[in-house]
């Protein structure tokens, strides 16, 4: 049995039976009846007390809501209590746990504790009579998840109070569950066109001829063309001869976005706080996978981290891009091990637009993103250390001077690198939201054409 | 003073409701410090030490306060008090008792958590339930005391304090080992 797992006398109760029993024989011996009368609430308390104390211990769980919500988003922490016989009140509370905000129930002020750690309202208390679920009374906290990953929800610690609060069950402890937050995706917007299209449908405007929505010319009517192609103005123009309009074919492309989580610099303070440079690259990868899926192309994720190598096949639609979100959900930092160049397979045909998001610090991201450019892949590596409110990158928040310069030689070193890798054909882009990308894929869609036959 | 400041931001980020028991706390305390100076008790020092344990009961109704408060007004009470009766007996006991339960109903559930109307209620319905008995005691001690209980002496205060004792032993009895 867990330390708490018993119902137990509470200060109140203690309170009140060494008042009473020290004050009613001095009452007696002192011949102070007033003293009898002043107590006598006291006495009648504890009576009522001793005659309603719970025997049954409450059985209890603990649930969410939701398994999965975007990060921002609000979930329910369900704490399940037995209302046993004599139960007069019953409570539940959560643990405090990182980027786990409580939701409140009334206005409040923002109170931090002596550790300058904000108290969040994740508790609540309920009438232990009142409509039950299955036989349990449901005491529900308000929890808004700030930052995407698996965030831990409790423990949470339930309780209860017969009548008069002199006896007490708990708290104790139930076992904290994981919610996932998904990431939510920056707003991002691309007017470019993907610089390789190599499917066969798509939104992508082909270099050749064939079904598709985009004007390409006038020619003569070929059998086999459809009579709804027929252009009847040019046709009636001329006797003897239709013309009919072509188009080029649509097309869809193959967008590899990889994601350098090698490394988290800076401190996340949540959705609508700073950002970590891990943040802006899930944000962001986030968000170029959903605006490439949006326009029906193929999307594949491969997370480059020495904890949480995760990879995503190619696949379109809606739900590839649930998967998409769940697996940057799952991404935890770690640096690895340095990679082999000759071992770099990334699963990346020709034709495929490499996307890589990077804070650019990891030499293993800019060894991978260097070898498939070589390998004359279009790559475009996003660069998450910029911060995109200012343009430039993040300044180091150490207060040590020393740390300070040291970071300073680092980004010096950093620049080095970017310059050597862009010397290697990869466009580095600073993350700055809708737009970001759309100067970059032009710029690799000029160079795809130059070097193939229209 | 790492506790004595969390006690205050305990205080601070507690709910409305939280906050009005814990006020009624206060409450309950002055009128005690009140009846025991109309019941011509104490002196300043005494009174604004009664004051000064139910502020203290209002920062830390979990701790050790509300005892040190009871123990401090019955002795005080006790000790300079001439009377054996006053009719500032009853509001003193109310007093007494409005003090010990918003303390308990405080120190029973988060200081953050609103608590609801139904559990307010109730409790309110309990202590007008013991203070109407606390009118009985007072009108019975108060007749017993003007009329010298027809020479009883301490007789029904042994009687009281047995019939309560042998109501406990049955109760803990019928208890038994289950209780344990």
């Amino acid at each position: 049995m867990a330390r708490g797992d018993a119902w137990r006398p509470a200060p109140a109760l203690v309170r009140v039976v060494t008042v009473v029993l020290v004050t009613a024989p001095v009452a007696l011996l002192w011949r102070r009846p007033d003293l009898l009368v002043l107590v006598s609430p006291l006495a009648m308390v504890m009576a009522w007390s001793l005659a309603t104390r719970p025997d049954r211990l409450p059985a209890r769980r603990f649930a969410l809501s939701h398994a999965q919500v975007r990060e921002g988003e609000q979930a329910l922490a369900v704490a399940d209590v037995e209302p046993v016989e004599h139960a007069d009140v019953l409570a539940a509370a959560l643990s405090p746990a990182p980027f786990v905000e409580g939701v409140p129930l009334e206005r409040r002020t923002v109170v931090e504790d002596a550790d300058g750690i904000e108290i969040q309202p994740t508790s609540v208390v309920v009438d232990a009579r009142g409509r039950l679920d299955d036989g349990l009374r449901r005491l529900v906290v308000g929890v808004r998840v700030t930052r995407w990953g698996v965030r831990r929800v409790g423990p949470v610690q339930v309780g209860a109070v017969s009548p008069w609060g002199s006896f007490r069950w708990g708290p104790t402890a139930i076992e904290p569950l994981g919610l996932r937050a998904i990431p939510e995706p920056v707003a991002f917007d691309s007017s470019a066109p993907a610089p390789h299209p190599r499917g066969l449908v798509g939104m992508h405007r082909s270099a050749r001829p064939g079904q598709g929505s985009e004007f390409a010319t006038l020619r003569p009517f070929q059998v086999g063309d459809r009579l709804r192609h027929i252009h009847w103005p040019r046709s009636t123009r001329r006797k003897g001869e239709l013309f009919v309009t072509s188009s080029y074919a649509d097309e869809d492309t193959h967008v590899a976005v990889l994601l350098d989580a090698h490394y988290d610099l800076g401190r996340s303070g949540g959705v609508g706080g700073r950002a970590s440079s891990l943040d802006r690259s899930v944000r962001a990868a986030a968000a170029v996978a959903e605006h490439f899926l949006h326009q029906g192309d193929r999307v594949s994720l491969r997370v480059l981290s020495g904890r949480t190598p995760l990879t995503v096949p190619v696949g379109t639609g809606r739900r590839h891009g649930v998967r998409v979100l769940d697996t940057l959900s799952r991404v935890v930092p770690a640096a690895a091990e340095r990679t082999d160049p000759a071992r770099v397979h990334l699963g990346v045909s020709a034709g495929t637009l490499v996307v890589m998001i990077s804070a650019l610090v990891s030499p293993d991201a800019l060894t991978q993103a260097a070898m498939l450019a070589r390998r004359g892949l279009p790559v475009v590596v996003i660069d998450a250390l910029v911060e995109p409110s200012r343009g430039e990158v993040v300044e180091s928040a150490e207060k040590d001077p020393l740390a300070r310069t040291a970071w300073r030689i680092r980004m010096l070193e950093r620049d080095r690198e970017v310059r050597a890798i862009r010397a290697e054909g990869v466009a580095v882009v600073p993350w700055l939201g809708a737009g970001s990308l759309d100067v970059v894929l032009r710029e690799l869609g000029r160079r795809g054409r130059v070097g193939r036959p229209a | 003073m790492r506790e004595l400041l969390d006690l205050w931001a305990d205080l601070r980020s507690a709910s409305r409701t939280h906050l009005l028991v814990r006020g009624v706390a206060l409450g309950g305390s002055l009128l005690f410090a009140l009846s025991y100076a109309l019941a011509g008790g104490g002196n300043l020092i005494a009174w604004l030490g009664l004051v000064v344990l139910g502020l203290l009961v209002v920062v830390q109704p979990h701790t050790l306060a509300p005892g040190l408060f009871l123990g401090y007004a019955v002795a005080s009470w006790w000790a300079t008090v001439p009377s054996t009766w006053h009719w500032a007996l009853l509001p003193a006991a109310l007093g007494l008792l409005v003090l010990h339960t918003a303390a308990a109903l405080c120190a029973s559930v988060p200081a953050q958590a609103p608590i609801p109307r139904t559990v307010l209620r109730r409790w309110l319905d309990r202590v007008a339930v013991v203070a109407a008995g606390t009118v009985v005691v007072w009108g019975l001690s108060g007749l017993l005391t003007l009329r010298r209980a027809a020479g009883l002496g301490a007789v029904p205060g042994i009687v009281g304090l047995l019939v309560l004792a042998v109501a406990l032993v049955i109760l803990l009895r019928r208890r038994g080992p289950s209780a344990a």
